[in-house]
């Protein structure tokens, strides 16, 4: 018996041990990334085709809009300048997704899809997962402990390899295939190539429809709105982890890393909750935004209102983000192509 | 199979348990099966080759036991050893000596005599025909006898953990294991498994970490003086921690199933001159050149020039062993240089009588393990270049260019080598290679907390491109 005890003893203070070296290491990590000088270009393995490949993840904002969604219209911006850079955009925006989420996701995204950049727009579904769980007090230790404890986290990450719907490809079958697609990925371009849309839609999960001038916008839970709000000014500890260990894995990996806020939300609680800015291109959407609403109201560019200040995109709105989008990309891949 | 993959931990986890539940005879059997199983999951058809080896080797070795002829005797000596040199020779050195046939006729006008043939190199086969042909001169010496069951033998060499760059058993150290039936105790049970999880920490946390300073540096093509001499260090240390790592689960596995293999490395960092050196790093190879090439060839009995010969040759032929390449070659002889110089001078130096006190004993220690190690770190520069050319620039470089990329390489390397660092100076004060092993067992928590937790966070968990130098 006393050995049976002993024996749980020793796994819990293993466990425990762990536990602090995932704290350490993560600051040790940001102490040598700290270090490094790593504002310059962008190493790209596709020096033959002269290609970029750019990651977007996100939320609904980010997939919705079909051809229209910010994702795409950047693609059709960024090859319309005729830099002699082919750029294809990957849309991974999916609806529901927190900051947590998709932490779980880039790394095994960007095992898949290798790219150049990784762009990210997300936050605003955080507010969802916090608000569920911090009511009672058992809850609040709930979230307490998936805040702080990173041994459960890790052991996740772990297990990423198996899922199967982020199972990686050879660089031969990847180049195959025109570097993106599975079943799934295949059956919707299928089903856009029925439709008529052009191969660059293939990734949408949603599809808003469109809004026009002059309509009015009402928002659904004026309560949920404003909280929604609050979280993106004042994030909870939740989205700071996540924003964090996103940035984290985004760097692990070596990808630069774009940052992009929500229309009309300033960057200031981005640049403040995030330890390792350095490198890290922040997009900010506020000006471009308030600067067309005076001009074509509301209606024009959002489809809903997720927020008091925004909403889903419209293919309007979606053009303005992807616009402040592609002026911060380009001088990152420019320069690099033309020493 | 790679030591680090999940199929080959799926493989031995299911081997070893059935290991532990059958008889002696079945055990044997269940591991030629499985060695067989280990080896054809690279290419079955090499198999046959190392058949071959074994074979004849089985054969010859039998008539030598039991034949009273000299002449009988020698010949079938050299049988079996010209069939394993062969072997050897053709698989690993043809393309290196047609090119060089081609090089030398080049000189005389004729261009392109002998084209090179894409001869794939067998897993493991300098590590199999040398064990093969230790054995058959052993058994010609009548320093150890002959295995009486071909499967016994085939056991010996066939042995799936030291089979690929396992430590170089002899017979009569590793027969008997074979023969007799082998008791695993639950101590021998932990302890296997913990020189296996050390090894692992070496292989996957240091040596594939130092691997990412390392192979930029080497790719060149342009070379910063100052990350010349990081890169040089850290693959010194990547070059024992992959080999000591490997041989360490090589020995972790076998002490599981209750089978004592050789060490092959003994603190080899810590040796002060050469000589030491070669005691330490690489035992099992370093014993075999000395037991069946320096003595043969006359060893340090004749006179100054002949032994300085004797050494030239044994560690030439050593260096080639490891690679069909010249840059082989010349680490090799290079340290042969050293071991001659050393032989010679090591009695006209008693040391300086100042260090003989007390204080300053530690300092002249550390003094002349620093030089040494440095000299170590020049021949590692030949050894892992790819051409004469490129030890050159590289040289240049250090001595010429020396700018340096900031801290950061030094620090990143530094971290990665600290836990190493502190338990090899335990052990080599304590003098326990298992040192960590007999700590209070809050030690050990914590040490195999930390020791997973570099493997999967910072081994494992892809920290590639995580080095980014700008050259």
């Amino acid at each position: 018996m006393k050995a049976v005890l002993q024996g749980f003893f020793r796994v819990f203070l293993f466990l425990l041990f762990f536990e602090s070296f995932l704290h350490i290491g993560g600051g040790v990590f940001l102490l040598m990334q700290s270090l490094t000088d790593n504002s310059g270009e962008i190493a790209s393995v596709r020096t033959v085709k002269n290609e970029c490949v750019i990651l977007v993840m996100g939320d609904s904002l980010t997939s919705g809009g079909g051809i229209n969604s910010y994702p795409r219209i950047l693609e059709r911006i960024l090859n319309e300048k005729g830099t002699g850079v082919h750029f294809v955009v990957i849309n991974r925006g999916a609806p529901g997704r927190s900051t947590l989420n998709l932490v779980s996701d880039v790394g095994p995204f960007i095992e898949k899809y290798n790219p150049d950049i990784v762009v990210t727009l997300m936050g605003m579904v955080d507010v969802n997962v916090a608000n569920n769980e911090a009511n009672s007090a058992y809850q609040k230790l709930k979230v307490f402990f998936a805040e702080n404890v990173k041994i459960f986290r890790f052991a996740k990450r772990l297990l990423d390899p198996l899922r199967p719907d982020l199972q990686l490809r050879t660089a031969a079958e990847m180049k195959k295939l025109n570097l993106w697609a599975d079943d799934e990925d295949r059956r919707l371009f299928k089903e856009q190539q029925v439709k008529g849309g052009n191969a660059a839609d293939v990734l949408d999960y949603d599809s808003l429809p469109e809004t026009t001038v002059g309509s009015v916008l009402k928002v659904k839970d004026a309560g949920k709105a404003e909280r929604t709000l609050e979280a993106l000014l004042h994030p909870p500890p939740f989205t700071v982890d996540g924003f964090n260990d996103f940035v984290e894995v985004v760097k692990r990996h070596g990808k630069r890393l774009v940052i992009a806020q929500y229309p009309q939300i300033s960057l200031a609680p981005l640049e403040r909750i995030i330890k390792l800015k350095k490198d890290i291109v922040f997009v900010e959407n506020v000006d471009n935004f308030r600067d067309a609403i005076r001009v074509n109201g509301m209606a024009a560019y959002f489809g809903d209102l997720v927020t008091p200040v925004f909403g889903h995109g419209s293919p309007a709105g979606n053009r303005l983000i992807a616009e402040s989008l592609a002026q911060a990309i380009l001088p990152l891949v420019v320069r690099s192509r033309n020493p | 199979m790679l030591f680090n993959s999940t199929q080959f931990i799926a493989f031995f986890v299911i081997v070893y348990i059935c290991y532990l539940l059958v008889s002696h005879q079945w055990q044997n059997r269940l591991l030629i099966i499985a060695s067989c199983i280990f080896y054809a999951s690279w290419n079955w058809k090499f198999l046959f080759l190392m058949f071959v080896s074994i074979s004849t080797d089985f054969f010859c070795s039998q008539h030598i036991y039991r034949s009273e002829d000299r002449a009988v005797r020698r010949n079938f000596l050299v049988l079996s050893v010209a069939v394993n040199l062969a072997i050897l020779g053709f698989f690993k050195y043809c393309n290196f000596f047609l090119g060089n046939l081609n090089a030398l006729l080049e000189v005389f006008g004729l261009e392109g005599a002998f084209q090179t043939l894409s001869i794939i190199l067998p897993l493991g086969i300098s590590f199999y025909t040398f064990e093969a042909i230790s054995y058959t001169v052993d058994v010609y010496r009548g320093v150890s006898v002959p295995a009486k069951k071909y499967g016994d033998y085939l056991f010996f060499v066939i042995y799936f953990p030291h089979l690929i760059a396992g430590p170089i058993m002899r017979a009569k150290d590793f027969l008997p294991q074979v023969t007799t039936p082998r008791v695993v105790t639950r101590d021998l049970f932990f302890e296997g498994l913990f020189l296996a999880f050390w090894g692992f920490f070496e292989k996957m946390f240091i040596a594939d970490n130092l691997a990412k300073v390392v192979n930029p540096v080497f790719a060149g093509p342009t070379y910063d003086g100052a990350m010349v001499l990081l890169a040089v260090y850290a693959f010194a240390f990547q070059i024992f921690c992959d080999f000591d790592g490997y041989s360490n689960i090589a020995r972790g596995l076998g002490k599981c199933m209750g089978f004592n293999i050789s060490i092959n490395f003994n603190l080899p960092y810590f040796a002060t001159n050469p000589t030491e050196f070669w005691k330490r790093w690489h035992m099992t190879l370093s014993s075999w050149l000395r037991d069946y090439l320096y003595i043969p060839l006359g060893g340090n009995r004749r006179s100054t020039l002949i032994t300085f010969r004797n050494l030239m040759i044994t560690m030439l032929l050593g260096g080639l062993w490891h690679g069909a390449s010249w840059t082989f070659v010349i680490w090799g002889a290079y340290h042969g240089l050293l071991l001659s110089i050393h032989k010679a001078v090591k009695d006209f130096c008693p040391g300086i009588k100042l260090f003989e006190r007390a204080g300053w004993r530690e300092v002249w220690f550390l003094v002349r393990l620093g030089v040494f190690f440095h000299l170590t770190c020049l021949g590692w520069l030949f050894f892992r270049a790819r051409s004469f050319d490129q030890v050159r620039a590289m040289l240049e470089a250090v001595l010429f260019h020396f700018h340096g990329n900031g801290l950061y390489p030094w620090a990143y390397v530094l971290l990665i080598l600290a836990p190493l660092l502190i338990v090899q100076v335990a052990q080599y004060r304590t003098g326990n290679l298992l040192f960590l092993y007999r700590q209070h067992w809050v030690v050990r928590t914590f040490a195999y907390s930390l020791m997973a937790y570099l493997i999967l966070g910072w081994g494992i968990m892809r920290a590639e491109e995580f080095i980014y130098f700008q050259f």
